[in-house]
């Protein structure tokens, strides 16, 4: 699979969208990337299917983890649930987290510092 | 002398502890002894279904590492651990669980517990360890495997209701364990080959932040009282980080998680001026390198940059769910009809889906007129906590496994059996062992399987069954029953049976446990800081405390429970304060904060700091340990 392929969702090709996670979950990278799109089939299929096979009122969207190539469903609560993580596109070009720099980092600890103040590089 | 009667249990091996450490012990140890004919026996101080630290059900499993999916290592794991322990961890046992758990977790699926899955069956992840389950009858489900598996295989017994108050000792040797129920009149003496020490960590060993009204509250189990750390400690076992006490950071007061708001609402916590301290004292990482240059960053640290604003008086400290709420309301302000199915939307998740792990703290801001959509909720580091499973390290000191050992490692990490501490025989899991942090439910279920195999080993080739002198068994059932004794000695001299110039009451005891080490020790109240002239105070106090003890008295059967249980947070605090005094640095701010010696000094202490009591002489020795490196950096172990 292409480096860039990693960055769309297999479900429906939508490109991922950057989604800065919150500490706790200790995802190796800092930033995921997720498919936010709402009509997304897997996501649309998820909500029955939660409810069918947990009796729980959720779904999960598409997540990639860049830092370790790992993907996996991500739980969600509701359409609008943490979609006020999502990086705004302001800060996504040419920054740490973008496909470009993400590629290059894969399979490494991404040291703080680093992730922060670094501009992106191949 | 109060008049129980005595009751004598033979067995091979002996787990002591109800929880999901014993409960693995339990499922594993029927197996084993089952094929060299051997017998396993269970006690428990309550009842198994809701024993220990997941009584009352989770949402998640939080280690879960997902190896046969390639998803990380056992590499990443150790990494972690290390990271977040400030470097202090023993890789060789983080290891040994790590490659292990995720078998522990398949188990609970296939006993009955549900598990989130996509439509592909792949589990759904709240975090890179962490799975999302259906999880109110977590324990129930672990409980009737261990139940089934020693019951049904017709090796094992359980013993509910029955408090051990200690080990039985001839010399150096472990030949079981005493105890009464808490119901009846009966003593109970438990001869074992072999024990398997379960019985959890300790919580109210300081003054908790929820006390008067809100006493009994605690983020971690109120039963959990340092039953394991007292066992071990005077089996005369060498004990490790005793210092690594845990301070979570949760809703004030009825410890609600945080955690899950920060998923949901991303509430920023900000003190009382607004500012971000997680951004504002950044700078403060440097100070703590390398670990604080790292991500995720240390929860020790997390909490002191927080507690940082505290001390420059710039609490309160609120989650802002108000502005989380009020961005939405924004959004939705021209279609009053969506606002309201948004909020309803939000009512369901925020209610129904987080706070069912911690109702007390709904019922706290009913009482306190706390809605989030319109005034911030208040955060705050809690009262300090002795948790080896969880973000602590507190134990007993273990062998790891053979074959995890480097040529180096082996002299210091292993000694026969893996999980065996340094009294031959004695075996340790869950939060009685320590330096193998982030085990929580999942892991501690494991270390219960890894600790009964080589327990059960260790009986094979030590076959011969404990002889036990009556005398000392006489003794120890006096001193056990002396506070049901005290109590009818002297309770007709005083018009209130609570308070009485001979004895005191356990609830009192605590109070005074608990205001030594809040004050002394770093509790609350000091803002977590102490110092050698404190700490050597604390002792002083402590040693006073340790006389009271004598004369502690009950009423009944729970109280007499209530007493052992506050004499093991007794023993817990001491090897606390001691470890605090011996290492001579601050390495964990955040936990606690030597004011004497406020900064991290890698090159003298970065070790372990071990103590051991001498039940011979009543000494204490304090003593170092290396760390050192087992997984090497290219290699992933077990994947």
């Amino acid at each position: 699979m292409s480096c860039t392929a990693r960055f769309e969702c297999p479900h429906c090709r939508t490109p991922l969208t950057p989604w800065d996670s919150p500490e706790l979950t200790s995802w190796a990278g800092a930033r995921q990337y997720v498919c936010f799109n709402d009509d997304c089939p897997y996501y649309v299929r998820g909500w029955a299917w939660m409810q069918e096979h947990f009796n729980v009122r959720a779904s999960y969207r598409h997540r990639f983890d860049p830092a370790t190539g790992e993907t996996g469903p991500l739980p969600v609560w509701s359409p609008g649930a943490l979609k006020d993580r999502i990086v705004e596109r302001a800060e996504r070009s040419g920054a740490p987290g973008s496909p470009r720099a993400e590629g290059a980092r894969r399979g490494a600890g991404v040291p703080a510092d680093q992730d922060e103040e670094e501009s992106a590089h191949a | 002398m109060a008049n129980f009667e005595t009751v004598v249990v033979e067995t091979d091996l002996l787990i002591l502890g109800g929880g999901m450490a014993a409960c693995g012990a339990a499922v594993e140890a029927a197996h084993w002894a089952k094929q060299h004919n051997l017998k396993v026996t269970l006690v428990d101080k309550a009842v198994v279904d809701r024993s220990g630290a997941v009584a009352m059900g989770l949402s998640a499993i939080n280690q879960y590492v997902g190896l046969r999916d390639g998803q990380n290592t056992v590499k990443d794991y150790v990494d972690y651990v290390r990271n977040d322990l400030m470097g202090i961890t023993r890789e060789d046992l983080v290891a040994s669980i790590a490659r292990h758990v995720d078998s522990t977790v398949h188990l609970f699926e296939k006993w009955g517990l549900p598990i989130w899955k996509d439509e592909n069956g792949a589990y759904v992840h709240e975090g890179r360890w962490q799975l999302m389950i259906n999880g109110e009858s977590y324990k129930v489900v672990v409980a009737e495997a261990a139940k089934n598996a020693l019951l049904q295989s017709g090796v094992g017994e359980i013993y509910e209701r029955i408090f051990i108050a200690g080990p039985i000792m001839n010399g150096d040797k472990c030949l079981g364990a005493v105890g009464f129920s808490v119901r009846e009149d009966k003593f109970y003496v438990f001869k074992a080959k072999a024990t398997l020490v379960a019985m959890g960590g300790a919580v109210h060993v300081f003054k908790p932040r929820s006390s008067g009204e809100g006493m009994g509250r605690a983020w971690y189990p109120p039963w959990n009282s340092g039953s394991s750390a007292y066992f071990t400690l005077k089996a005369g076992a060498e004990m490790t980080c005793q210092e690594v006490r845990f301070i979570p950071v949760r809703f004030k007061d009825a410890y609600g998680p945080v955690g899950a708001w920060f998923l949901l609402f991303k509430s920023r916590a900000t003190n009382s001026q607004g500012g971000d301290y997680m951004v504002e004292r950044k700078a403060e990482l440097e100070n703590w390198a390398p670990y604080g240059k790292v991500k995720p960053v240390p929860a020790n640290l997390r909490n002191y940059l927080g507690m940082l604003d505290v001390m420059e008086g710039k609490g309160p400290v609120y989650m802002r769910t108000e502005e989380a709420i009020q961005k939405i309301a924004d959004e939705y302000k021209e279609d009053p009809k969506a606002y309201k199915k948004k909020m309803k939307e939000l009512e369901a998740e925020a209610w129904e889906d987080f706070l069912d792990m911690t109702i007390s703290q709904a019922i706290l801001w009913a009482g306190t007129n706390v809605q989030p959509e319109e005034k911030s909720s208040e955060i705050a580091a809690a009262e300090p906590y002795f948790i080896g499973s969880h973000s602590g390290a507190s134990g007993a000191w273990v062998s790891g496994p053979e074959d995890l050992q480097t040529g180096e490692s082996k002299q210091e990490y292993f000694w026969g059996y893996c999980n065996m501490s340094t009294v031959p025989g004695v075996f340790c899991a869950g939060d009685a062992s320590g330096a193998s942090s982030h085990k929580f439910s999942s892991g501690s279920c494991t270390e219960g399987r890894i600790a009964a195999k080589a327990a059960v080993k260790y009986v094979v080739e030590h076959n011969e069954a404990p002889k036990v002198d009556q005398a000392l068994i006489d003794a120890l059932k006096a001193d056990i029953l002396k506070p049901l004794d005290t109590y009818e000695e002297h309770r007709g001299e005083t018009t209130d049976p609570e308070i009485n110039p001979h004895y005191i009451k356990p609830r009192m005891f605590m109070f005074r446990l608990q205001k030594i080490m809040d004050e002394y020790a770093g509790g609350v109240t000091a803002q977590f800081t102490t110092n050698k002239a404190l700490l050597e105070k604390a002792l002083e106090l402590l040693a006073l405390l340790k006389e009271d003890s004598t004369k502690l008295a009950a009423s009944n059967h729970h109280e007499l429970m209530r007493c052992w249980e506050n004499t093991h947070r007794m023993w817990q605090a001491e090897a606390h304060v001691r470890t605090m005094l011996f290492r001579n640095e601050t390495r964990w701010p955040g936990y606690y904060f030597r004011a004497d010696a406020p900064k991290i000094d890698e090159a003298n202490w970065k070790v372990f700091a071990n103590c051991r009591f001498d039940p011979k002489t009543n000494e204490w020795t304090m003593l170092k340990r290396p760390i050192m490196t087992v997984i090497p950096a290219a290699e992933a172990v077990g994947a």
